[in-house]
């Protein structure tokens, strides 16, 4: 959620899904590592597993300038 | 059954892979809720076997299954097998059979630092919980490395956890992962040592332009399993067939029911015909006299009421009815009555376990009381010497144990004498060996014919001289100065 701040708000939709409770949406989206960020864009869908905690990168590899647009 | 009740049971409780030979080997299947992996080079029938492993569950067993796939999609999978005759897709509708789609996700991924495999962890076990499955597949582990290349170490720990989660559960679990070398470490990473209770290897040799399939047990913790190299085949419509080495135990009942062998003098040499369930051996030079032979002795069945089956794989159909009429039997018309069946195959035409299973299934098929092979030198040609051993073990006790009589031919190398290559491996493993060997007296050269050994029974020791007509052979009066019969052999014959 540290995320949220570097980014426009209402720009950005964050859904955290709990794979213990809904395997079946893990199954859906073919979830294998946890955590993973998956960040669901319509051209270019990625995805970040681990340590989300190094905001930058994090940013970088989404492409999302931070309190910007992609 | 809850993980108390299997950690206090003493003997493990056996799941059946239905791969018959395989099942013995491991002493009546795999142990239940265990986690095995299946290690073997691309190519060497792992997913088969895995896939097997839950097709039978589910047709033979009544035990429903989870595919976790980290290779192919499940579509592909379900297209792949329906070859071996398992309809995945409709298992899959009827809530038996459930996939985990874990193969190549096509978008970008970025892996930093520590992660747990919790989401391959619940969808499995959600899967499980769905088709209320026993066995669980992994296939292959080696991709799932390789998508999480950086981070062995963390996937090691991953597996093992998963590993115990499923077991805790009572799944038996299968794992298959790559190897490099057929020969050398295990899988590729070891992943072994962090999941597997068992371990089976599966090998796909190539030896002397041959392809040589093998599955060997290497571990089994905890019980006992047999060792070494099994022999086994791929084959559509059955999947993974293990040849089974069962004579090893040599358990076949023994008769003393006599049948023909086609020539009452030879009858008369073996003290009145051969054994019901034995097997014999002709053995001599090209053009003495062997598949003449074979022709008196599917004839003398025949003749007697009884089913032959003849295998050539030296002569055609063609030439061998034309040989058989020759020496005045009408092999087209014992055909056309059901009494006989000819199969002639050129021995290159598939590998010696398929061969072997050809025999089998043609056997029970056409329900023989007795069965020739012509030649077996002809069908060495194709193996590694192993290979052609382990061919003859389960041929010969194969006979046996259908109480059926067989007569096998092998050429000698030497025309004068000598031994085939073959009578080294079968001299031990027949019942009776028939000696066909030229013979010089003065100036002439002469066909003898000698019953060397005869299990069991009486037989004559003197080498009698015989002819060959248009009325087949004619045995005469022994021949009076011994001459060597082992001529050229360089050794003794034993």
């Amino acid at each position: 959620m540290r995320l949220r701040k570097h980014m426009k708000a209402g720009a950005w939709k964050i859904e955290i899904i709990d794979v213990l409770t809904s395997p079946e949406l893990a199954e859906k989206a073919g979830i294998l590592a946890t955590p993973t960020l998956s960040y669901e864009h319509a051209i270019r869908p990625r995805r970040i597993v681990g340590d989300l905690s190094d905001t930058k990168r994090v940013l970088e590899f989404l492409g999302i300038m931070p309190d910007g647009d992609a | 059954m809850t993980a108390q009740d299997i950690d206090s049971t003493d003997v493990l409780e056996r799941v059946k892979t239905g791969v018959n030979a395989f099942d013995e080997l491991v002493m009546g299947g795999l142990p239940r809720a265990r986690t095995t992996v299946v290690g073997g080079t691309p190519g060497s029938g792992k997913t088969v076997f895995a896939t097997q492993f839950l097709a039978h569950g589910i047709t033979m067993y009544g035990e429903n299954g989870v595919l976790v796939t980290f290779e192919e999609p499940p579509r592909d999978i379900e297209a792949n097998m329906r070859g071996f005759g398992w309809n995945l897709a409709s298992w899959r509708k009827e809530g038996r059979l459930a996939f985990v789609d874990a193969s190549p996700p096509a978008n970008d991924e970025l892996v930093i630092g520590d992660f747990d495999l919790t989401g391959l962890l619940a969808r499995i076990q959600h899967s499980v919980k769905t088709v209320n499955a026993r066995r669980v597949v992994l296939d292959s582990l080696t991709q799932l490395f390789d998508h999480f290349i950086a981070d062995p170490k963390i996937l090691r720990r991953e597996l093992f956890h998963i590993s115990t989660a499923l077991k805790q559960s009572g799944l038996t679990v299968l794992m298959t992962a790559e190897r490099n070398n057929e020969y050398g470490e295990i899988t590729r990473h070891r992943l072994e040592e962090f999941v597997a209770d068992n371990v089976v290897i599966l090998r796909n040799v190539l030896h002397r332009e041959k392809r040589r399939r093998t599955i060997e047990v290497l571990k089994m913790r905890g019980s006992h399993h047999a060792e070494g190299e099994a022999p086994f085949t791929l084959l559509a419509s059955q999947g993974v067939v293990a040849v089974p080495l069962s004579s090893l135990r040599l358990e076949q009942q023994s008769s003393t029911v006599r049948v023909t062998s086609g020539n009452p003098a030879i009858d008369e040499m073996c003290g009145g015909g051969f054994f019901r369930d034995s097997v014999t051996l002709v053995s001599g030079a090209t053009g003495t006299g062997k598949t003449l032979l074979v022709t008196n002795f599917l004839a003398g069945g025949v003749a007697a009421g009884e089913k032959a089956l003849l295998f050539g794989y030296e002569e055609s159909k063609g030439q061998l009815f034309r040989n058989a009429s020759g020496w005045g039997v009408d092999f087209a018309r014992m055909e056309a009555e059901g009494r006989l069946k000819v199969i002639c195959l050129y021995p290159e035409a598939q590998s010696l376990p398929d061969h072997l299973l050809m025999i089998q299934s043609l056997v029970d098929e056409f329900q023989p009381n007795r069965i020739a092979v012509d030649s077996l030198s002809a069908l060495e040609r194709i193996a590694p010497d192993t290979g052609f051993r382990e061919f003859l073990i389960s041929l010969t006790s194969f006979i046996k144990k259908r109480e059926i009589a067989g007569l096998c031919t092998a050429t000698s190398k030497s025309l004068i004498g000598g031994e085939s290559a073959s009578e080294q491996h079968i001299s031990t493993l027949t019942d009776s060996i028939i000696l066909l060997r030229y013979i010089q007296e003065q100036e002439t050269m002469h066909r003898g014919l000698i019953v060397l050994k005869m299990r069991g029974s009486e037989h004559a020791k003197e080498i009698r001289r015989f002819s060959i007509d248009g009325n087949g052979m004619h045995l005469g009066d022994p021949f009076k100065e011994a001459p060597d019969v082992f001529l050229g052999s360089g050794g003794d014959f034993t």
